[in-house]
């Protein structure tokens, strides 16, 4: 019974993160460091947990380069072909992220609305793993078109 | 807009978060064991919280007892998924370093270390490697004056920089740099930001010093008002600039600065999923929570039914809502600090980061005041 109760309540959390996640505020699950330790998360299971895609133009379908993408602590920003890829380390269970993008070169490339969205890596299953704490890479396509300003 | 005003979005993210740390009380899942494996230590830092002596008379704890207590606690955690940090004094000066990591290691456990960097060279670096370590953080408090003067040592910032060196070169190892702000280092921290990115420095955590054991004794160490808003500034403007992963260290609730200067919205572990085994056997839940806060000991305890049936007083936090504390209309959000901010025989709070933080805006909005007119 007690089990059952640390259980339900687990899902609970897991479904707070969730929520958070959407709001803009992520990594509740995961230990911050504290004053006499190392950020729990380094030496635990871990996996890579990846999201690329292509972002283009919602008018015209033109491909745009230069695009800031957001995730979780980490940004990269689309190629000179609308590619993008970005990669975060973490336990290597269902997990949930933000994803942002951003027009940052003013009217270099045209102007745009910044965009949001959550990626859901729901008991994801991955691939090239080690035999120590690696569970190995998991990876979504997220393409995005995007509106003007 | 001040610390005290926080936006909505963020007020609900806030209150759900209140409900994930309820819950997190009730799973009482540990996963973070720290052992303070030995007293000794190689410097004589001045803001030292703990009782650390060059050659300290207590000796160090066995690895067979501390390896007795954990497998006594294994039934109810997952090893692959707890965390254990050798601390001390410096933990790696115990010559028996290798096979604390292997036994650790061979039982499943990822394992950290956290050093001054003194004796971090090469060699120890591969003991360590060789041995499993999953994690290192290494201090350094400012350039090599301000660190220098920390740590009373005047090799202590050129070994320290060296050792970053060497985890920087050190493929698949994660590493970060722990930097404790005060008022020497505090007008350098730019400066010394683009040090560390030009180190290969990838994850950095800032504390601030609160005031117990030597730190208590030294006003600078404690950086005034004004600096210490300016503070989370600093940390939140680095973390834009996305050059260095910075997060403020896991203390005080931070008022509008939570969710921009740490990864995470402030939660105090101790005992929920963290606990301590001391030098002397005592089990705690952070190194640094003595005397009350002690929870039993492994010499006549069994860890296990510690964990299970103790730390009530981590884990039920309404009586931490005295003193400064009992119309703080944040409390639901902060309950308390973090526990090694309570005084350790009244309970009282020994600092509050928020109150910091609004006295910094009010001198602040003073001294402009007077600039302007």
């Amino acid at each position: 019974m007690k089990h059952l109760k640390i259980e339900l309540l687990k899902k609970h959390n897991r479904l707070i993160s969730f929520l958070l996640a959407i709001l803009g505020f992520s990594a509740v699950c995961v230990l911050n460091g504290c004053a006499y330790g190392t950020p729990v998360e380094y030496g635990v299971p871990n996996a890579s947990f990846i999201v690329k895609g292509n972002v283009i133009s919602e008018k015209d379908s033109m491909i745009i380069p230069h695009i800031r993408v957001f995730m979780g602590n980490d940004s990269t920003y689309t190629d000179e072909s609308g590619n993008y890829q970005i990669e975060i380390n973490n336990f290597p269970e269902t997990q949930s992220y933000l994803l942002k993008f951003k027009d940052i070169d003013g009217s270099l490339n045209g102007e745009y609305q910044d965009f949001e969205t959550i990626v859901e890596f729901k008991d994801p299953q991955f691939t090239g793993g080690s035999d120590s704490w690696y569970a190995g890479r998991t990876e979504k396509v997220v393409n995005v078109n995007l509106k003007s300003k | 807009m001040t610390v005290t005003k926080i936006a909505f979005k963020k007020r609900i993210a806030l209150k759900l978060h209140n409900r994930f740390r309820a819950n997190e009380k009730k799973i009482h899942q540990l996963n973070y064991i720290l052992w303070e494996c030995t007293l000794r230590c190689n410097l004589n830092c001045i803001h030292c919280g703990s009782d650390c002596k060059k050659d300290s008379s207590v000796k160090d704890m066995p690895i067979e007892d501390f390896l007795r207590a954990l497998d006594e606690v294994t039934p109810i955690i997952s090893p692959n998924n707890t965390m254990i940090v050798l601390t001390g004094g410096e933990a790696i000066l115990r010559k028996d370093i290798s096979e604390i990591g292997q036994k650790l290691y061979d039982r499943g456990f990822p394992w950290g270390v956290v050093s001054n960097g003194m004796v971090m060279d090469e060699a120890m670096l591969m003991k360590l490697i060789e041995s499993g370590v999953r994690a290192i953080t290494i201090s350094l408090d400012g350039l090599e004056e301000a660190h220098n003067w920390l740590r009373a040592n005047k090799n202590s910032f050129k070994n320290a920089v060296n050792a970053i060196g060497l985890l920087s070169q050190t493929k698949g190892l994660r590493y970060d740099v722990v930097t404790c702000v005060n008022q020497k280092n505090f007008s350098e921290l730019s400066a010394f930001y683009e040090f560390l990115v030009k180190l290969g420095v990838k994850e950095w955590r800032i504390f601030t010093i609160f005031p117990i054991g030597r730190a208590k004794q030294n006003d600078l160490l404690q950086l005034d008002p004004i600096n210490f808003k300016n503070l989370f500034d600093f940390i939140e403007k680095v973390r834009k600039e996305g050059r260095i992963k910075l997060n403020y260290g896991c203390e005080g609730f931070l008022g509008d600065y939570e969710g921009r200067v740490r990864d995470n919205f402030f939660f105090c572990r101790a005992g929920i999923n963290v606990a301590s085994i001391l030098v002397d056997g005592s089990i705690s839940a952070c190194p640094n929570l003595r005397d009350n806060f002690i929870q039993g000991n492994i010499y006549k305890d069994n860890f296990k039914d510690v964990w299970l049936n103790k730390y009530s007083i981590f884990r039920e936090r309404a009586w931490m809502k005295t003193g400064i504390c009992t119309d703080c209309g944040f409390f639901k959000n902060c309950e308390g600090n973090g526990m090694h901010l309570r005084d350790e025989k009244t309970g009282e709070l020994l600092f509050c980061h928020l109150k910091r933080i609004e006295e910094g805006e009010k001198m602040q909005a003073i001294n402009s005041k007077h600039t302007s007119t």
